[in-house]
């Protein structure tokens, strides 16, 4: 809760000044956006839609024909519908994970970031979500899985868990923007449209910053980043168990469910990183996302490099020192074979990050953020690996079959993330991206370089003092 | 000049294969020859579990803890190729006895593998006749891995409708309503924000 001294200077909760001027110009660079639109916005907007327009019509070319129009067969019958959703997935794990954790221990470096986080999970779920209808090929059948589906199956855990995570996701996000909507009705009522104006309205509950609401919206979202921490572990598990619970060589593993979910946070981080980039750049924020959540992001990244790496030792190690089944066919796959191209660039994608961000010189802003393109490109690949991988292992006597994604799924694929990109486009300009009475409340200005106090890894010795002599 | 090049290069080519064939033929001709006999069952039903047994033995006697592999020859879409259904071991009278269970109708050819080791060379022996297999058993079973009362067989009581699918599925709906109740209770609280609010505004301070 915040406090004004009798001076009319606010603090924090920690005591930290928040002079009025300050937070003025955050509310002001926070809500412009939702106030004015450039011209270049609607081209942005247009070419989009255009995009999707062209997924649209591929889909509907896909459902007039069938599946033929993919590169999917009998024997590779996954492919980069399945790979775009597990990444999808997985990116949206990161967002609500870290922001719920962070609140929990009352971590604060991250408030200004949290807001992108929450979108990113509830976006990258209502895309991700898509992609099994589009993988079905008859759409309509999908109300089969509700009239027929049976508790033993993955697919119907799949579908609740997704479904229960989207929803505490889309509740977790709502409520700490209570007060930001409140600040958009009070702030932006006489200067936007009526509809914006209603909106703003409606949204913000009838918030007054009363005593009695403040208690009521700390408990529901004390409630909600409690619930919401195992419902995302749960999520990329039971995704990890589509393929786990399915009898093939590759996936015949226990280690599946934990390197699910790392991996899901390690994409997550990275797109939260690369977002966080680009809505700074673009909305001004650069006084309010500075370099120390880059810094922590980065830092958290590299350690998430590290698990990576460590998962994919452990993995590799234990299976190829057994080498059943179709374990040597796998390992050739991947090493040397058709697989090698996808293989050595997610290793490589994998162990960048580390070189990136180990080293001071390169541990910057623009290092961190090519670092975090390198995760996304190499989590992409590890999904086409998992997935296509996995099929290829003959089960019985015959050749491997090859996969290549036609232009439909590229098409569909492009129109996907052109859809993600869309919606955080449009709830840019209806959402604060940065929760302000957060960010004024528990964390203030940003300290400069030269205020953060860095503390030596080993105490420093304090030279002797000779007694004064009289 | 380049004829001649080629010409020449096959004749090297020919020459290192016949060393290599007389190098490989000496190693195999150090290895003593090893014989197969082979009983199978003329005759058995669908789903019935047939023990087979093949005995091993050389010019010196049985052959002992010798690995053979009980084989029918199986074709599957374009592809073809030997499928090992049962795996056993010589014992002291150089006996080994492997047990599969009959999962396709018709006649199967089953043969026995040894395949050779340092001192014995490789040998197989073909069943004398082909082993009928009759029945309409169905194989499938539904129901595979672990299995929960509750939570993936019928529970007592004889529940139907709602309550019988519920019941299906206690744990996962056990723990579904754990969740939604908590999402519950932030929207009761989030309504409390609204009751708030209204109060606030009905009593202006």
């Amino acid at each position: 809760m915040d406090a004004v001294s009798s001076k009319g200077m606010q603090y924090t909760d920690q005591g930290r000044p928040v002079p009025a001027e300050w937070r003025e110009d955050l509310e002001n660079r926070v809500l412009a956006p939702l106030a004015k639109t450039t011209w270049r916005y609607f081209v942005w907007i247009g070419f989009l839609l255009a995009i999707i327009a062209l997924a649209v019509v591929m889909y509907i070319r896909q459902l007039n024909n069938g599946l033929i129009e993919t590169g999917m067969r009998d024997r590779i019958s996954w492919g980069l519908y399945i790979i775009s959703f597990v990444f999808f997935i997985g990116i949206s794990h990161a967002g609500t994970l870290l922001s719920a954790i962070l609140r929990v221990v009352k971590a604060r470096w991250q408030l200004p970031v949290t807001r992108m986080a929450e979108f990113i999970t509830v976006v990258a779920l209502m895309v991700g979500a898509l992609f099994p209808l589009i993988d079905l090929g008859r759409i309509d059948r999908i109300v089969n899985i509700v009239q027929y589906g049976r508790w033993q199956s993955p697919l119907v855990w799949d579908l609740l868990a997704i479904t229960t995570y989207l929803t505490g996701s889309a509740l977790y996000l709502y409520l700490p923007l209570i007060p930001d909507f409140a600040l958009c009705r009070d702030r932006l009522g006489a200067t936007t449209s009526a509809w914006k104006r209603s909106f703003f309205t409606i949204a913000a509950a009838g918030w007054k910053g009363t005593p009695g609401q403040r208690k009521a919206l700390d408990r529901a979202m004390t409630i909600m980043m409690v619930v919401i921490i195992p419902v995302a572990v749960s999520v990329h598990t039971v995704v990890s168990w589509l393929f786990a619970m399915t009898l093939r060589e590759p996936f015949n593993t226990t280690v599946f469910g934990a390197y699910f979910v790392a991996g899901a946070i390690f994409s997550g981080v990275a797109a939260i990183i690369i977002l966080m980039a680009v809505l700074r750049k673009v909305l001004h924020l650069e006084d309010y996302i500075t370099k120390n959540q880059f810094m922590a992001l980065g830092i958290f990244l590299l350690a998430m490099s590290l698990v990576m790496v460590y998962f994919n030792l452990s993995e590799y190690v234990t299976t190829g020192y057994k080498m059943e089944a179709g374990a040597p066919f796998h390992f050739h796959d991947l090493m040397v074979g058709y697989l090698a191209p996808f293989f050595w660039g997610y290793i490589i994608g994998v162990i960048a990050p580390v070189l990136i961000i180990a080293f001071p010189p390169t541990r910057t802003i623009k290092g961190i953020v090519t670092a975090a393109v390198f995760v996304l490109v190499a989590m992409w690949l590890e999904r086409y690996i998992i997935v296509v991988g996995g099929f290829r292992v003959p089960l019985m006597p015959y050749d491997a079959r090859a996969y290549a994604p036609t232009f439909t799924e590229w098409a569909i694929f492009a129109g996907a993330v052109a859809l993600f990109l869309l919606i955080i486009s449009v709830f840019v300009k209806f959402f604060p991206m940065v929760s302000v009475w957060e960010v004024v409340e528990h964390r203030g200005p940003e300290p400069d370089e030269s205020e953060v106090v860095h503390h030596p890894v080993t105490p420093r010795m304090e030279a002797p003092v000779a007694p004064e002599v009289a | 000049m380049k004829m001649r090049s080629l010409q020449i290069g096959a004749c090297l080519v020919a020459v290192a294969t016949a060393v290599l064939a007389s190098v490989s033929g000496a190693s195999a001709a150090g290895q003593q020859q090893a014989t197969l006999s082979f009983t199978a069952p003329a005759s058995a039903t669908l789903g019935d579990q047939v023990t087979v047994q093949a005995k091993l033995t050389s010019a010196a006697g049985p052959i002992v803890k010798a690995p053979v592999q009980f084989v029918v020859p199986t074709t599957f879409l374009n592809g073809s190729g030997d499928m090992v259904v049962a795996r056993g071991v010589t014992d002291g009278q150089g006996q080994a006895t492997g047990t599969f269970e009959a999962r396709s109708t018709g006649s199967l050819q089953l043969k026995v593998v040894f395949s050779g080791n340092d001192t014995y060379a490789a040998t197989t022996a073909t069943a004398t006749a082909p082993m009928a297999v009759s029945g309409n058993e169905q194989l499938y079973v539904p129901d595979i891995g672990i299995r929960l009362r509750g939570l993936n067989t019928t529970p007592t009581g004889q529940a139907t409708g709602l309550a019988h699918w519920f019941l299906s599925g206690w744990p996962i709906g056990a723990v579904l309503t754990l969740i939604w109740s908590m999402y519950a209770a932030a929207v009761f609280f989030m309504s409390r924000v609204v009751a708030e609010g209204e109060r606030a505004t009905e009593t202006p301070s």
